[in-house]
């Protein structure tokens, strides 16, 4: 019998010991690799009453992870002629587990279960013969023990348990089939980064897997029931979602043949997909139909972050077909179905969306996309529909018409293309006349009398920066306005802005009624050279406004002379005679005008010409007449603003004296 | 003699370096600065508790960094991750557009450094901030 054991421990190791009398000693090499490590071991083998093993491992390590002093007892060893046993073992690696291990050297089967406090972990076997197969139970065994077998780059389990059956068919002492039924619950697990996470979940696995010539034929289903995951940048949550897959796998990569992926939610996409080694993602073919747009957009809002799209509110259903070869895109089906799509900014809304884009990477084809109806930056949209050529990379719309409030945009000629990794995108355009009362209501200015209307030249984005070639006009105010050199760069951040404004023969009646300013009879021309806007806020330009020239009544209310004189911020109305001002209630002028060149935060002010200490703004001409002077030749460009919204907020009450 | 040099080439530098910054004013304010002050100053609320926890820092170069999203629960570590990069946007704009007010776009560097030193001095206790060599520290 000992003759046997003593086989049996040679079998296991090199060992050099110590035999006295009913005891044995010995002490092993141990094992040196750089997955596991096993140093420093010594045991005592004890057969006075019964057989007793006691070993002692001083250094057990296994990926990095490294117990010390770590001991296994076995009071009593069962030693039969074809059987060894231990039926009440206990190894200690900073917690005590009781161990129970059954082995038969002649059919090299074996049974080895440990059992520390509320867990099972049990594996058996046999490791020859046609029936060669290892079996794995697990019962409430806690999954943070297997951190330590993991590479250190990828996520740990941290809690959790898993209970299941693992059965391993062995060829060739090789593993040749696998399959399981595991079942997890409470799981969490982390990476270092904190970026691959799951929390409080709960699954089921079955799979089942065959090996074959170089890799593995696979098949299985994994039910998800509860708990959260977040996979950078993509976060899950909630349960009922299920994957069913087959395929191969092996040192190539991974292919899966079907799959049937079940969002719960969202719905149902088929797909199949290759994974090579080293390369990424080669092909996948994805079709998804009838899935809701609403959950979908939330699963993927975080890849849209930084765009137009990174905050909207979606409701509707869409179908989604997408193939992938050679590592690109070559094929997108979308389609639309009365989707209604939100900005929670405010900026956009679109109702009642149905798109249909057919894309090729190589092929031209058409599309389409209609819509009820909407709003851009608070602008009510029409019903419209867009007709759209696909190309690769490139998109065209020849012709759309938009309704906006009651006018109409019309784009000719769109045309978009990917440049490296961006879009850049130009268009002509023309709006049919939008009357200027329903466009300031819509946009909360002052209500403005006039229309809105004119041709748009040639709209470009590129590079972050938005021009416009050529000059956009408006008919407002019974003139014309003209801007021209129109520069936005950076529109979705901080947009800056420059531009050239010229404005021709504004009816200045109209003007001041607007603004409530008081009245002036006449008309006005104004130039806006250099202009430049940093988040809307002017930083420089330098600007004129004076009569037009031509004959026309200029006429200049006692109102607006004291508005004006205060606008000049004290001492502007020297010149009025007090007396006058009191007796008429209009007086007439022959021209007026001011300037202001603005540099950093000041304006320095000019009038139509000089006066002794200042400069003139409005100069009198007819009976009675009138000349308002200014005096102040920098004025902080805040106080003038604070001035013109007091005073066009009609709660300025200037004190004539 | 050697190291005499290098002291004084190393002291030179600091000169130069330290003329170009005493005459970079670092306060301008134009209204895109006005801007990302405002933006960055609205995310604070919802940053200072990433810094409380230890789940964001402040690096040495004058960004912010995700440093622990395992501090974070998983519903909110996808904003956390949003937050942080918006932050860095606004951070790297602000350093631009400082240069661009001073009128010297080639500042941009020197004035990143000195706000990286100031954000570390004004961080409050407990939060992490990041070492020349790159280690992180509890303050």
């Amino acid at each position: 019998m000992l003759q046997r054991l003593l086989a049996f421990l040679l079998l296991l190791c090199c060992l050099s010991g110590v035999a006295s009398g009913q005891e044995l000693s010995f002490t092993l090499a141990g094992v040196d690799h750089p997955m596991l490590k096993v140093r420093d071991i010594s045991a005592k083998l004890d057969w006075r009453d019964k057989v007793a093993l006691t070993a002692r491992i001083g250094e057990l390590g296994w990926q990095g992870k490294t117990w010390r002093n770590a001991r296994f007892d076995c009071p009593d060893m069962q030693i039969y002629s074809a059987h060894l046993s231990c039926p009440a073992g206990r190894l200690d690696v900073g917690e005590p587990i009781r161990v129970r291990f059954d082995y038969w050297p002649a059919s090299q089967k074996f049974s080895i279960s440990l059992a520390p406090k509320g867990e099972q972990w049990q594996a058996s076997g046999q490791l020859t013969g046609p029936q060669a197969a290892l079996l794995l139970d697990f019962k409430g065994a806690r999954l943070a023990r297997l951190g330590a077998l993991l590479p250190a780059d990828m996520p740990k389990p941290s809690q959790g348990r898993v209970d299941g059956r693992l059965r391993i068919g062995l060829a060739a002492r090789q593993p040749a089939t696998m399959s399981g039924r595991l079942t997890l619950r409470e799981l969490a697990f982390a990476d270092a980064s904190g970026l691959h996470a799951g929390d409080k979940l709960a699954a089921t696995l079955d799979f089942d897997a065959s090996r074959q010539n170089t890799g593995w034929r696979w098949q299985g289903r994994l039910d998800w029931h509860s708990g959260e995951l977040f996979w950078n940048p993509l976060y899950l949550a909630g349960g009922g979602h299920a994957l069913n897959a087959s395929g191969r796998w092996g040192e190539a990569g991974l292919a899966v043949e079907h799959a049937e992926l079940r969002l719960a939610d969202v719905g149902l996409a088929r797909a199949s997909l290759a994974w090579q080694a080293g390369q990424g993602l080669q092909a996948l073919n994805l079709d998804a139909s009838d899935v809701a747009l609403g959950p979908l957009y939330q699963l993927f809002k975080p890849l849209l972050a930084g765009t137009a799209l990174a905050d909207l509110a979606v409701a509707g259903r869409g179908d989604l077909s997408l193939a992938m070869a050679s590592g690109q895109v070559t094929r997108a089906d979308i389609a639309l179905r009365d989707a209604d799509i939100v900005d929670n900014q405010q900026r956009f809304l679109l109702k009642a969306v149905n798109a249909h884009l057919p894309w090729r990477l190589d092929a031209p084809t058409e599309g389409e996309i209609t819509m009820a109806g909407g709003e851009l930056l608070k602008l009510a949209l029409g019903a419209t529909r867009i007709p759209l050529r696909l190309n690769g990379w490139q998109a065209d719309i020849e012709r759309a018409v938009l309704a906006v409030l009651d006018g109409r945009l019309e784009v000719h000629d769109f045309h978009a293309e990917k440049a490296g990794e961006a879009w850049q995108w130009r268009f002509q355009g023309a709006l049919e006349p939008i009357s200027m009362p329903r466009l300031s209501a819509a946009l909360g200015w002052p209500a403005m009398k006039g229309q809105l209307a004119g041709t748009i030249p040639r709209v470009a984005f590129a590079d972050q920066t938005l021009t416009i070639d050529g000059a956009l006009q408006m008919q407002v105010f019974d003139g014309t306005v003209e801007l021209k050199d129109l520069r936005l760069y950076n529109p979705l951040g901080i947009p800056t802005l420059s531009a050239e404004l010229d404005m021709r023969r504004l009816d200045l009646g109209l003007l001041t009624d607007t603004f409530s300013f008081g009245n002036i009879q006449g008309r006005l021309d104004a130039h806006v050279a250099g202009l430049e806007l940093s988040n809307w806020q002017p930083l420089r330009f330098d600007a004129w406004l004076r009569s037009s020239p031509g004959d026309y009544p200029r006429k200049i209310s006692q109102k607006a002379v004291q508005n004006i004189s205060a606008l000049g911020g004290g001492g502007a109305v020297a010149a009025v005679q007090k007396s006058l001002l009191r007796v008429f209630e209009n007086f007439r002028y022959s021209q007026l005008g001011l300037s202001c060149r603005l540099q950093n935060g000041v304006c320095h002010m000019d009038g139509v010409e000089p006066a002794p200490g200042g400069y003139v703004i409005v100069k009198g001409g007819g009976l009675p007449a009138i000349t308002v002077m200014g005096y102040n030749r920098q004025v902080d460009w805040q106080d003038l603003l604070d001035r013109l919204k007091r005073i066009t907020q009609d709660n300025l009450s200037p004190v004539v004296k | 003699m050697t190291l005499f040099r290098q002291l004084m080439a190393a002291t030179a530098l600091a000169a130069i370096a330290n003329v170009a910054l005493a005459a970079a004013d670092i306060e301008v304010n134009t209204p895109a600065i006005n801007q990302i002050k405002q933006s960055m100053q609205a995310r604070n609320a919802q940053l200072a508790p990433l810094y409380g926890s230890g789940a964001v820092g402040l690096t040495k170069d004058g960004l912010v960094s995700l440093r622990d999203a395992n501090a974070v629960p998983l519903a909110q570590r996808a904003q956390a991750n949003q937050l942080v990069a918006e932050e860095n946007r606004d951070r790297s704009q602000l350093y631009k557009e400082i240069a661009r007010a001073n009128s010297h776009p080639e500042w941009e560097g020197e004035i990143r450094s000195t706000f990286a030193q100031r954000w570390i001095d004004k961080a409050q206790g407990g939060w992490y901030v990041q070492k020349a060599g790159g280690d992180w520290v509890k303050k």
